[in-house]
């Protein structure tokens, strides 16, 4: 339930939406990949970070378990769920819908 | 939707939610912690860096939990218990609302169950609404009955999956305590099979049984085995007598059979009677539609059915009709509009009753903007501050709620006492679960009602002012109008009470005292009913006896025996022929009245003899038969001639008529007491047409418990074993038509009362209110040299402007509503003008003295305590 007006947090969800279709992860592996993937451009404030995740997850789009890290410790791994998978379909059509749209209004030239 | 339901009531149970936050947050920071230190920067510094990044910790966790588990509900049980506090704080406030809510639930439900058995579900049969009510017609008009060959037609149909005939009568049943009148309902066809009637005993009534054949059987109900068995088993297969049949009891209905009601016993109509030709009419017809079948189709079945009959029976069903009709609708109809304008009359009580608690929290908000204002810069948001409110308003519509719900109990059992018999089922009125939700339900409206102005009022008033205390600003002038339009509004709602009631109080009057052409003053009257078979020559003698026991009586100045009383439905009518005389169309299809009297019925019951004289021979068994016509029928039939002399006949399918001499004309009575024409009929002498069921009228100027003593004291000494009515006034007898209108007019005159006080106890609040806050203001005026007495006129200037809106708007309304009275009214048109007048008249009063009070008030304050006033 995404707000479509809200580009940052919709942005948001669809990030992590993509990040999470790929592997399973935790919070912190999270940001760091967003970080990377993104070079350093895109940078989600840890505060926002856990919001947007658990929000997602009452939505029923991820689901968490707790695993056990690298490290040795337990953490919670969310991963992406079947309605999350379509949601993440919807997600980047709009996204590319959008994306197009505000490409052909930056490009237009003078005549 | 609900997977997130599911989701968040997971999170709800799981203990966990706090620490599993906690940790992951943990984890996060650490890692962060680490990936610094790594970096090379010293472990404390990379702490605060770490956390400084991550924000309020305590934040997150509120968003977590907000977004995983139900904070509202926590939310809301704080919102109740400050709600608790605000209320007990106001204690005088609280209880006024709470009485008023109370008493408005109270009645509303307590109606509503009335409408809920007598409307809604008058029937205890399964499938109720598959039972349907076949009416006869002739020519249009609404027939007597239908007659067992019809009914054979009628189950031949299709449409129906069963169709049985009734008729009922009473009969004597020796019981322990002598004498007792029971009512037997005699069946054709299977009765059990329409109405789906279970047994508590016995068995049903085989196929040979239904035809009438055999032993006579009967079916007890269950209101007979109870009350006259006292639900003893062992009458099952006893003989049972009454009058000249013995019955053997095979069985008990269940108490779910609760149509025909007051009926003691069930049984079929005998063998002779269930082969009457097809000229009779006196049976009722009760149908279930077969399983898929609308009533639409049945009907068109029906209709289909009666022109095939007619063709098949040219002499007998030429120009019958039938139509069909939902059992449920037909066993309310005549009760219908008069409760539905009752149970709209005491729903308006409490709407008025909710105006005036929505008034009261409106001028609450106002002293209650600090409060508002002081939350909401702690951070309350609007949503928080209108739902406090409506906690407040829910508490008090709970607290309405139960007590109403205690109050209906009380309230049924009045209603017992004042609603008339004919609502269906009025004796097991009960407050039962339907009732108890409807009573929930109308609460909680009644809490929309009165609380979402006030809500509304206090979160905005709230966000706009802030924390500076701004006296009588804007904003306050503001409240004032909109509490001045809930005042108006309830005017307005009371002028429509009012002038419904004065309509229907009218309606009333004209009723009592339109002429019915008989005097019931001084006259009695007392019944006798005795079973169809017997005897007219066993008939004849009782009547004799009885009247000449009657004329016994020290102080007897007339009496005689009639069919039917005057006012008293159904009268028998009939086609008429006048001898050597060529009736015009118009005159020859129409039906006039056929009622048989003895010759002192008419000095008794005091109908004048206009011309001629009455017959004498009232027995008329083989002499000269003899007959006195109404005036009306005198005037339709003989416009310009004399009728006396004339021979007239009852047109029936026989071939030889039966001529009877006109000897006399009678005046005519009302033939109901809606009706505006008066009866054209013709009388005929006891004894002329056989007819078991007497009512004796005498005409004394004894009181009625004389007259009652003398007639018990007399036939307890003739020892027939036969049983007579009380006796009562021919009044109270003949005005049980009126009871319906009488008690429309007095309920509804009373909800009006009622709305008309709540109306002016608004008026006074919203001026009170008003002086109390102008106080100041008023002050400076008198001060500055104003006279007190023109301080009092425009403060009653103000609640005459409002009353004077609210009148304006509530004539208005009064003027469409009126038309849904329909024919409630009777001699008084809807839009009657001294009704109006009056309803004006009253309220204009009220409002004018509600608004004095305050109005002196303001006109005695001290202008120097006012200015210190705060």
């Amino acid at each position: 339930m995404s707000k479509p007006s809200d580009l940052v947090q919709g942005t948001l969800d669809l990030l992590l939406l993509k990040i999470l279709s790929l592997e399973p992860l935790h919070g912190w592996a999270i940001s760091q990949r967003l970080r990377q993937i993104s070079s350093d451009v895109l940078q989600v404030s840890d505060g926002s970070l856990y919001p947007a995740l658990h929000k997602l997850e009452v939505e029923g789009w991820i689901k968490a378990d707790w695993q056990i890290t690298e490290n040795n410790r337990r953490a919670k791994f969310y991963s992406l769920t079947t309605a999350g998978k379509h949601a993440m379909e919807r997600e980047s059509k709009s996204w590319e819908r959008l994306s197009s749209a505000i490409n052909h209004v930056v490009q237009l030239k003078e005549i | 939707m609900f997977g997130r339901l599911f989701r968040k009531l997971r999170y709800l149970l799981r203990s966990t939610v706090n620490e599993d936050l906690d940790e992951e947050l943990r984890y996060h920071l650490d890692m962060q912690v680490a990936e610094l230190v790594k970096r090379g920067m010293p472990e404390r510094e990379a702490h605060d860096v770490a956390r400084r990044n991550f924000g309020n910790t305590m934040l997150h966790k509120e968003d977590y939990r907000e977004a995983h588990s139900f904070v509202w509900l926590e939310l809301l049980a704080q919102d109740f218990r400050q709600s608790w506090r605000t209320l007990g704080r106001n204690l005088g406030f609280t209880v006024v609302s709470i009485v008023t809510l109370a008493l408005g639930i109270g009645a509303t439900t307590a109606l509503f169950s009335v409408v809920d058995t007598g409307l809604l579900h008058p029937l205890s049969a399964p499938e109720p609404d598959r039972l349907v009510w076949l009416q006869e017609f002739s020519k249009g008009h609404n027939d007597s009955g239908s007659n067992p060959a019809r009914l054979a037609d009628w189950q031949a149909a299709h449409s129906f999956s069963a169709v049985a005939g009734f008729y009922s009568e009473g009969a004597v049943w020796l019981g322990p305590q002598g004498p007792e009148q029971l009512q037997v309902l005699r069946t054709v066809g299977n009765m059990n099979a329409v109405l789906g009637a279970q047994l508590e005993l016995g068995r049903r009534f085989t196929e040979s049984e239904i035809r009438g054949d055999g032993q006579p059987v009967a079916l007890l109900t269950a209101r007979a085995f109870s009350q006259r068995f006292h639900s003893n088993r062992a009458i099952l297969n006893q003989t049972l007598t009454l009058g000249k049949t013995s019955y053997q009891v095979i069985g008990v209905l269940t108490p779910l059979v609760d149509y025909p009601e007051d009926i003691d016993l069930w049984a079929p109509a005998p063998r002779e009677i269930q082969k009457t030709s097809r000229v009779a009419g006196f049976l009722g017809i009760v149908a279930r539609l077969a399983p898929n079948i609308k009533l639409a189709q049945a009907q068109a079945e029906v209709d289909v059915l009666c022109g095939r009959l007619a063709s098949q029976y040219p002499a007998t069903d030429r120009d019958r009709s039938a139509s069909l009709a939902s059992l449920v609708e037909h066993v309310s109809t005549g009760i219908r509009k008069p409760l539905l304008v009752l149970f709209g009359a005491v729903a308006s009580v409490l709407l008025i009753g909710c105006l005036n608690i929505a008034g009261l929290l409106l001028a609450r908000g106002l002293v209650r903007r600090r409060e508002a204002a002081i939350r909401v810069s702690v951070g309350a948001g609007y949503s928080r501050l209108v739902r406090l409110f409506f906690a407040e308003s829910l508490l008090l519509a709970s607290a309405g709620c139960f007590l109403g719900l205690l109050l209906a109990i009380v309230g049924v059992d009045l209603l017992k006492a004042v609603l008339p018999d004919d609502v269906p089922h009025l004796a097991d009125l009960t407050i039962n679960i339907r009732v108890i939700l409807a009573g929930i339900g109308i609460s909680l409206l009644a809490a929309i009602a009165f609380g979402t102005l006030p809500a509304w009022q206090f979160a905005t008033g709230a966000q706009s002012i802030a924390l500076k205390d701004g006296g009588a600003g804007s904003v306050g002038a503001r409240k004032s109008w909109l509490r001045g339009f809930l005042v108006v509004t309830e005017i307005a709602f009371s002028v429509v009470l009012l002038v419904t009631a004065a309509l229907l109080a009218g309606s009333f009057l004209q009723m009592r005292a339109k002429s019915t052409g008989f005097n019931a003053a001084h006259a009695y009257t007392f019944n006798l009913e005795l079973p169809w078979d017997t005897d007219s020559g066993v008939l004849n003698l009782t009547a004799t006896e009885t009247l000449g026991r009657l004329s016994g009586f020290p102080g007897t100045i007339a009496c005689g025996v009639v069919d039917r009383l005057p006012l008293h439905g159904g009268s028998q009518s009939n086609l008429f022929v006048v001898h050597g005389k060529t009736l015009p169309p118009l005159l020859a299809e129409k039906e006039f009245g056929l009622r048989t009297a003895s010759a002192g019925f008419f000095a008794a019951a005091g109908i004048p003899i206009v011309a001629g004289a009455i017959y004498h021979d009232w027995q008329g068994a083989n002499g000269a038969r003899e007959a006195v016509i109404s005036q009306r029928l005198a005037t339709l039939l003989f416009p310009y001639a004399d009728p006396i002399g004339h021979e007239i006949a009852p047109a029936g399918q026989a071939r030889d008529l039966r001529w009877f001499r006109i000897v006399g004309v009678v005046g005519s009575i009302a033939s109901h007491l809606t009706d505006t024409e008066t009866a054209a009929e013709v009388y005929v002498p006891w004894g002329a047409t056989y007819w078991p069921l007497m009512n004796f009228v005498v005409r004394t100027e004894r009181p009625l418990a004389d007259v009652s003593s003398y007639v018990h004291n007399q036939m307890q000494k003739a020892n027939t074993g036969q049983i007579f009515s009380p006796v009562a006034t021919l009044d109270e007898r003949t005005a049980e038509t009126r009871s319906t209108p009488r008690m429309a007019a007095f309920l509804v005159g009373g909800f009006a009362s009622v709305a008309l006080g709540l109306a002016a106890l608004g008026i006074f609040g919203l001026m009170a209110h008003e002086t109390a806050r102008r106080t100041q203001e008023i002050g400076v005026r008198l001060a500055l040299g104003a006279e007190p007495g023109s301080i009092a006129r425009d403060s009653i200037k103000r609640g005459i402007k409002l009353a004077m809106i609210g009148v304006f708007v509530g004539l208005g309304s009064a003027w469409y509503a009126s038309q849904l009275l329909g024919n409630l009214l009777f001699g008084i048109t809807p839009h009657d003008v001294a009704s109006y007048a009056t309803a004006a008249a009253i309220l204009l009063a009220t409002a004018t003295c509600a608004s004095l009070l305050p109005a002196l008030r303001a006109a005695r304050i001290d202008p120097i305590r006012a200015l210190r006033h705060e």
